[in-house]
């Protein structure tokens, strides 16, 4: 069991006390759960109650490592080496012959795969219901993508969507939250796996889902991995908050000669 | 805080678990990301609108970096480069001479501070005479439902004033002056002929195709043989039919059986159960070999 990197550091704190209480008595588990729930209730506090969370000022580190300008539509072998990028302008057919164009890719996205949360699964078709919102996957087992909008590696942002859990364990989705700037996400689509790489993520309540900047228009293709966080409400079956994790494709740079002159 | 006399009646083991906790939540929220910003990264592209100004090498590098910048060689007039997604933060942009070492002074150089979700243009625009670079704040927002949203860009000299407008019907901009953009103009989608008239050069119509959704950019270029040319770029596209509010991909079945706190110290909370176990096992035997 992973669990993420925040975790490292309170466990060893209980650890050491343990050590030194060196009670023989067994831990309460009735006096666990409460205390489970306390946190969470304290948690939720610093949280502010599930809604957005304050952004860091600082970039993700991952993206900065990288030759400055080496941002993921940019990024090549080159920036391992921390070798400056160069893209030349393809000089009439050249360029463009010394690199063959890949065809656009068409067709309807097959897979996904998410080797750091190691994610790999089919892609379900995804439509509205009748208020219009989005119907989540069947199976908790498979993500799906919104085929009424924008398809993996089209301009704009294509929505992936998976459950965080079922009703018994953890669901596709599952370790979303732990994927951070840098990492890869890739999408099958005809013969070709389409190349993304994370930027950030943000929490929102569903109350207050940020669709223009989910669903609204970007430069280039772009993904959105969108499950669910924060508290889940039984009454109502469903968890309060969405977490969506967002990804820009990696493409190489190449400019076309203008035909102006 | 109520909860904490509470906390106090609680075995010493189990309150330290709850530190834990608060603490790992605390640490998962500061992982969670922004929020309001989204994606933290803003777009930069390049272009070269000054038609009397040979091929340049462009240079684009983060400010703050001592890594080297990306470059982009001999980039010629009427060039415009794809939008690159970017950390934000500021930027320097600098033109050389096609082929001029990186050690050479730059002709032009231009700061941009990069915002999260924004999206610039920085052209070498005018002249060569009197060329610049300029930082143009491109509007990437939707047009209003099932329309598409068009603006200029006016890099002609052979016709330093145009008019644009669709072809019988209305017009997208006035007497754009060469070197300048105009603001983004809500227009229909579908198959459309666009006029531009100005003077100096005869009046050319472009026969474009545009999507609902999308936002676009019309360069309007000197033609090599004489004449304008223009060509269509797309700025961005977003959704069409857009879902209302969010999505409900979860059945708590991690959720623990407090019932409702966030995912992430559900993971924490899971972590802790594991550690309460070994210690209860390590416990265990230690009376065990007592």
């Amino acid at each position: 069991m992973t669990v993420g990197s925040g975790i490292h550091r309170p466990a060893s704190a209980p650890g050491g006390d343990r050590r030194r209480s060196g009670a023989v008595r067994r831990p309460d588990v009735g006096g666990l759960l409460l205390c489970l729930a306390l946190g969470a209730g304290l948690a939720v506090t610093l949280a502010g109650d599930g809604g957005p969370v304050p952004a860091p000022a600082a970039p993700p580190t991952r993206l900065a490592a990288c030759p400055p300008a080496c941002a993921p539509a940019a990024c090549g072998p080159a920036c391992e080496t921390g070798a400056a990028t160069e893209t030349r302008a393809a000089a009439a057919a050249g360029d463009t012959a010394a690199r063959p164009a890949e065809p656009a890719p068409s067709g309807p996205p097959t897979r996904v795969r998410i080797p750091r949360i190691r994610v790999d699964s089919t892609l379900a078709g995804l439509r509205l219901d009748r208020t219009g919102r989005l119907t989540p996957p069947a199976a908790f087992t498979e993500a799906g993508w919104y085929a009424d909008g924008v398809v993996p590696g089209d301009v704009g942002p294509a929505v992936l969507a998976g459950h965080v859990d079922s009703k018994t364990g953890p669901a596709v989705f599952h370790r979303l939250a732990d994927l951070e700037p840098g990492d890869l996400v890739e999408v099958r689509r005809g013969h070709r796996w389409l190349r993304f790489r994370v930027t950030g993520s943000s929490r929102h309540a569903k109350a207050e889902f940020p669709t223009t900047v989910v669903y609204g228009p970007t430069p280039g293709p772009e993904l959105r991995l969108i499950t669910c966080t924060g508290r889940f409400d039984r009454p109502t079956g469903h968890y309060r908050d969405n977490l969506v994790v967002y990804a820009v494709a990696e493409l190489p740079v190449v400019l076309t000669d203008s035909a102006a002159g | 805080m109520t909860e904490i006399p509470q906390l106090i009646r609680i075995p010493r083991q189990v309150g330290a678990v709850a530190a834990a906790l608060v603490l790992g939540a605390g640490l998962t929220t500061v992982a969670a990301g922004p929020a309001g910003a989204a994606a933290p990264v803003g777009y930069v592209r390049l272009a070269h609108l000054s038609p009397d100004t040979p091929a340049v090498d462009v240079y684009l590098g983060a400010e703050s970096e001592s890594a080297e910048p990306q470059v982009f060689k001999a980039v010629g007039y009427g060039v415009l480069s794809p939008y690159l997604p970017l950390p934000v933060g500021p930027y320097a942009v600098a033109m050389r001479r096609a082929g001029a070492p990186a050690s050479d002074p730059p002709v032009l150089t231009e700061s941009v501070s990069v915002t999260a979700g924004r999206a610039y243009t920085v052209a070498g625009v005018g002249r060569y005479a009197e060329l610049g670079l300029k930082v143009l704040e491109d509007d990437l927002s939707a047009p209003a439902d099932g329309r598409a949203k068009v603006r200029v860009v006016q890099a002609s000299v052979r016709a330093p004033v145009i008019d644009v407008s669709v072809a019988d019907g209305p017009r997208i901009a006035d007497a754009v002056q060469f070197a300048t953009t105009t603001p983004y103009q809500q227009v229909e989608p579908g198959r459309a002929t666009l006029r531009l008239a100005g003077t100096g050069a005869e009046p050319t119509t472009t026969a474009v195709s545009l999507r609902d959704g999308t936002v676009y950019s019309l360069l309007v270029l000197d033609a090599k043989r004489g004449g304008l040319t223009t060509e269509l770029r797309v700025d961005a596209r977003g959704g069409v039919v857009v879902p209302a509010g969010g999505v409900d991909t979860g059945a708590g079945g991690t959720a623990g059986a407090g019932g409702s706190y966030p995912t992430g110290s559900a993971l924490v909370a899971f972590g802790v159960f594991l550690l309460a176990a070994t210690g209860r096992y390590a416990l265990r035997r230690r009376t065990r070999s007592s």
